[in-house]
């Protein structure tokens, strides 16, 4: 009795003060989501409480028999912070996993030396024989490890195959993704195609413009024939006022 | 290194196709959050009641819609047990904690979002705000502690206090005061002791505005000095202070309103009596007005508005509405909904009335949402019966279709009609809308609504909800007696074992039909079927078998196969006999039984091979009587697979896992169909990881052939010639598995896996192939071996758009079921997924929708395309006419 009186405290004592923590941080996060439940008007429970839909579990690796797997959990606050207390010596598998969200690494080895309150973090990625050595970061309390939140998951597929989904994806794609060309475009086809139109819509319209047309050629063939000889008589630069003054009554009359 | 990650990458564009577009979101899956009841409750923030439920949640529930479960916090999730909860002032935070741990979770009451921890030196023994900025706790070790809301602080405000059971706080004139046993000490706004006074008692059981009120009904007002003053009553019992002028009393059906006098004097200002009996009086404050609610034993409340009696002091001012008799609910609260003052009376399982305060009117009925579950997680999935209407025209066509005389059948059919139009008229005008018969067969052509069965404790009745819109279907009649253990289905009825009877319940409406009583101690029970195609049922009952429902004279006899944590064992039962004997054994030495299972009794198989780049086929080995074995070797805690007959016992195939591998052995979830087994399990040495194990069973030698009867037990050939593993590993731990089953078993197979992260995933069998190559580059014949082969790639990658539950998280249990079942059409399968918490179900189409237009088929599109292909077609006649015209001009001369 008097042995367990004196020892227990002791003992207890030794196990308070040997116990480490750490804490980590999910940065990054945007302060907004646009989500599509919102759109729709669904309701999804915990829909934005994403820190809830957060699962950070430590599973101590040693003294695992076959037995029910023993874990620690761990809350995830409104800052994406969580934390762990009191974890003796050892090796953990720490596994954050997010329902909403892709972070850049969802599986780290911890290994934690409570006499020198050291925790010791490493990416341990699934598919890896042993942990990544160099990947150390050693963490505390105060020193967070940090976890990068790098995308939201996204659960439905935008459609693919529609006639505008296959114009953009075209050559001519590039056009249709940038409002001035796609301006530009639009009045070269409106161009083109408008005389084409009017011959169907109104022949009249069309006939009166093609008889225009040779109209104005002639005049634009005639106006050149006229003027070259005045070019041609055109004085050089330091020439009198009197051929000026000859050219301005022309333009006149 | 670079080639796998291509091929992870072909892997994954080959899983999109079955992922769900955004025009489809949220539309093809059904969602029911179970909470069941509260056991503690408030309504906070006018439509909102948020408390602890039964099973392990604090949640909260939309007042007007209870079906409406705003958010929830999984209590797992804290390091130990919280049983208490104390609201802020304002109700926008939550403290949840337990009288056993010194440490506090406070929580956002708008979202549920957890803000932070608070660490304590001592276990809180009773919490109490303080003003708007923090709380005042009292904790085991006599110490008076102040917590800050915004900054998490912890001050430790009076300390070596008596350990008591219970404190209580009065807040006046910017002081907080509070009696601790036989102490009063006064506290200002900044959690500063001022003063520590004696009392000359220590058994306070309300305090408020200077008015404390001891157990045995004693009243002592406070001064400025905190010295009590004992004021003089005359007989009154059950007192409790309203402010620092009245309180209230009852006594028998009788209940006052008492005033303190300036004498010091508590006196009887008003006496009422409830005629139909005093239940309960309750004292409520809501923004600036006091209530006092007075329940009869009737239902009949009392609403007495206090707020302008207690400002005026005149007792003409005390306003009161009554409501009329009604139902009695157990909890009251004064609240505001939409902008009206009401009086919220309620039952934990949020069913109650809402009446408006100013006239006792009736403002809204509450009614529980769909609450059920099955306590013992067996969950029953059937096809929608065909309804009586529909049998009866179908009865009826059969019957004019047999008669010969044109006359004759004429005249049956006017008298059917005319019979049906009786009917019609006589339900419109009864308003008899037969509900539950519609609900049973309405939108169900296509076999897309199912029937999820249980029995649910609490009501005591089977429950059918209805897998399109998760809404109740039928609550069965009658009574059931002793314990549930099974659900299973025979025809078109459904059987429920019990713990002493056997219950027939008609599936169209839930009424029992027929119950059988039962001696011994039953454990199981199944239906099988005969070669002739005939239905039977089979109990299983102190390790026998006995045939309870078919035909006695069968001619073929029936194999079954039981276990226990030894061994397996074969049984037989003789046609023409009811019990079974047994045939074989198997057990190995210090090996323990871990599961056993054999293909679903419904599966279909269409494909017989695999046929192969060299034009030779790969025979799948389809024996439709094997059974899957794991076992754990008690010395090592090594897993062994082995595959049996369940006819011959013979093993067949034995594969056997590393010895040095320390797996968990509860985590370990075995299906098999097809030619397949799958299990997977979680492994926490040499790494941690959730593995998932592929075997291919095959029959190479080619026995058999064509024309044989691939499901005959006797003639198939009951050697495995070879078989190939693979194992996979999965980012998140697999809790339950199960496999898709379509009508004709064309569609390929899916898995379908519930992890732990709340995801329900669809994983393509193909993706699981254990003929997947791991040791070389593919050659194009080894494309052309298998469908989509793609190399070997341990790690099967979770895609997001495979997640079939979607945005909606569900919690998963490992008592959870994943309930499948085929449709109508080929490409489709109802997934559902049942447990304590939620209910779910969706479509797959694991080899996409190769038989139905999907919801965004642009119908449009292919019509304009119509459109435009005849308008070029007449447009260009003229032309090709005139063409082919003048092209004879040309060649005339």
């Amino acid at each position: 009795m008097f042995v367990l009186r004196f020892v227990a405290p002791v003992v207890l004592f030794a196990a308070i003060a040997s116990a480490a923590g750490f804490s980590g941080k999910i940065s990054n996060v945007p302060a907004e989501f646009k989500e599509l439940f919102h759109e729709k008007n669904v309701h999804v429970v915990n829909g934005n409480n994403y820190p809830s839909r957060i699962q950070v579990d430590l599973i101590p690796l040693e003294g695992q028999n076959g037995a029910k797997l023993s874990k620690i959990g761990a809350l995830v606050d409104e800052e994406y912070q969580f934390k762990f207390d009191g974890l003796n010596s050892g090796e953990y598998e720490l596994l954050v996993d997010s329902y909403d969200f892709i972070l850049s690494n969802t599986r780290f080895r911890v290994k934690v030396d409570a006499e020198a309150d050291l925790v010791s973090v490493f990416d341990d990625f699934l598919d890896s024989k042993t942990y990544n050595e160099s990947s150390i970061v050693n963490v505390s309390k105060s020193a967070p490890l940090i976890i990068r939140y790098q995308d939201s998951k996204q659960y439905y597929e935008r459609a693919s195959g529609s006639l505008w989904d296959m114009v953009l994806s075209s050559p001519l794609g590039f056009i249709f993704k940038n409002q001035t060309y796609t301006i530009i475009f639009v009045v070269c086809l409106v161009i083109m195609i408008v005389p084409t139109a009017v011959s169907y819509l109104n022949p009249e319209l069309a006939e009166s413009f093609k008889e225009v047309e040779p109209q104005v050629a002639e005049r634009r063939i005639e106006r050149p024939s006229r003027e070259t000889p005045e070019v041609i008589r055109k004085p050089p630069v330091a020439s009198s006022g009197a051929r000026s003054s000859d050219s301005s009554a022309r333009k006149r009359r | 290194m670079r080639i796998g990650f291509n091929w992870a990458f072909i892997a994954l564009f080959i899983g999109l196709t079955s992922a769900v577009l955004l025009e489809d979101a949220f539309s093809k899956e059904m969602v029911n959050h179970i909470y069941h009841q509260f056991t503690s409750y408030d309504v906070v923030n006018g439509d909102s009641i948020v408390g602890y439920t039964g099973y392990g949640q604090f949640i909260a529930v939309k007042l007007s819609d209870p079906s409406y479960l705003d958010w929830t916090i999984d209590l797992k999730q804290l390091p130990f047990t919280v049983d208490k909860y104390q609201l802020a002032k304002n109700n926008q935070l939550v403290y949840l904690y337990s009288t056993a741990e010194a440490e506090l979770f406070l929580f956002d009451a708008k979202s549920g979002i957890f803000v932070r921890s608070v660490e304590l030196s001592s276990p809180p023994v009773q919490i109490e705000n303080f003003f708007n900025k923090g709380i005042l706790l009292l904790d085991q070790s006599g110490s008076i502690v102040y917590v800050d809301h915004t900054t998490g602080s912890v001050k430790v405000v009076k300390k070596d206090l008596p350990q008591v059971a219970n404190y209580f706080v009065d807040q006046r004139d910017g002081f907080s005061y509070a009696i601790v046993g036989a102490k009063i000490i006064t506290i200002t706004s900044k959690a500063e002791v001022v003063a520590t006074e004696e009392l000359p008692f220590n058994d306070v059981k309300d305090f408020k505005d200077g008015i404390a009120v001891t157990t045995d009904d004693q009243v002592y007002k406070f001064d400025t000095t905190n010295v009590p003053e004992k004021i003089t009553i005359s007989n009154l019992k059950n007192l409790h202070v309203i402010n620092s002028k009245y309180l209230y009393s009852s006594d028998g059906d009788k209940y006052f309103l008492n005033t303190i006098t300036d004498e010091n004097t508590l006196s009887i200002a008003a006496e009422f009596k409830a005629d139909s009996g005093l239940l309960n009086i309750g004292y409520h404050q809501f923004a600036l007005g006091d209530f006092w609610i007075i329940t009869e034993k009737t239902g009949r409340k009392f609403i007495y508005d206090l707020t302008d009696l207690l400002i005026l002091e005149d007792l003409e001012s005390l306003k009161l509405a009554k409501t009329k008799q009604d139902q009695l609910f157990s909890d009251d609260f004064i609240t505001s909904l939409n902008g009206n003052l009401v009086l919220v009376t309620v039952d934990p399982n949020v069913e109650g009335r809402v009446y408006n305060v100013q006239d006792g009117t009736l403002y809204k009925v509450i009614t529980s949402a769909n609450q059920y579950s099955a306590t013992n997680n067996d969950y029953l999935i059937i096809d929608k019966p065909e309804s009586e209407q529909t049998i009866n025209e179908f009865h009826h066509l059969l019957e004019d279709a047999d008669s010969g005389l044109v006359l004759l059948r004429w005249l049956r059919r006017v008298k059917r009609h005319l019979g049906e139009l009786g009917k019609y008229i006589v339900s419109f005008a009864s308003q008899e809308n037969d509900e539950q018969s519609v609900l049973a067969s309405e939108g169900d052509e296509f076999g897309f609504g199912k029937l999820i069965i249980f029995y649910d404790d609490v009501q005591q009745a089977l429950i059918a909800i209805n897998s399109i819109d998760g809404k109740l279907v039928w609550k069965s009649t009658g009574s059931f007696s002793g314990s549930p253990i099974k659900l299973t289905k025979l025809g078109d009825d459904i059987v429920a074992l019990f713990t002493q009877h056997l219950y027939y319940v008609n599936s169209r409406d839930g009424a029992i039909i027929d119950v059988q009583n039962l001696s011994g101690e039953p454990t199981d029970i199944f239906p099988a079927t005969l070669e002739d195609e005939l239905d039977v049922l089979i109990l299983k009952k102190e390790g026998q078998f006995t045939l309870v429902e078919g035909p006695k004279d069968s001619v073929h006899d029936l194999y079954l196969v039981d276990h226990d944590n030894e061994s397996v064992s074969g049984h037989k039962i003789v046609a023409g006999q009811s019990n079974s004997f047994k045939t074989w054994k198997f057990a190995e030495d210090n090996e323990e039984i871990v599961e056993v299972v054999f293909k679903p009794f419904e599966t279909r198989t269409s494909s017989l091979g695999i046929s192969l780049a060299n034009k030779d086929v790969l025979y799948k080995y389809l024996n439709p009587n094997a059974v899957s074995v794991l076992t754990k070797d008690s010395a090592n805690g090594q897993l062994k697979f082995y595959l049996l007959d369940g006819i011959t016992g013979t093993l067949l195939s034995t594969f056997e896992h590393d010895a040095n591998t320390v797996i968990d052995f509860s985590s370990i979830n075995i299906i098999m169909d097809d030619n397949w087994v799958v299990y997977s399990y979680f492994v926490s040495h040499p790494k941690l990881e959730q593995r998932i194990n592929v075997i291919d069973f095959f029959d190479s030698d080619k026995g058999i052939k064509k024309g044989i009867d691939s499901v005959s037990p006797f003639r198939h050939n009951s050697t495995v010639d070879s078989f190939t593993v693979k194992s996979f590993l999965f980012p998140e731990r697999i809790i339950s598995l199960a496999s898709t089953q379509s009508q004709y078993g064309i569609t390929l197979k899916s898995i379908i896996a519930a992890t732990e992260t709340g995801a329900v995933i669809e994983i393509p069998k193909f993706l699981l192939n254990s003929r997947r190559i791991d040791d070389r580059e593919l050659t194009q014949a080894d494309f052309q071996s298998d469908f989509r082969m793609v190399p070997y790639e341990p790690v099967i990658q979770r895609n997001s758009f495979s997640v079939l539950n979607h945005k909606h998280k569900l919690k998963i249990t490992e008592q959870g079921k994943i309930l499948t079942r085929p449709t109508h059409f080929e490409s489709t399968s109802v997934v559902c997924y049942f447990n304590e918490y939620n209910q779910f179900c969706t479509t797959v189409q694991p080899s996409s929708s190769f038989d139905l237009l999907s919801k965004n088929f642009d119908r449009i599109k292919l019509l304009l395309t119509i459109a435009i292909l005849l308008a070029g077609y007449l447009i260009s006649k003229p032309f090709v006419f005139n063409k082919k015209l003048n092209a004879q001009w040309i060649d005339s001369p």
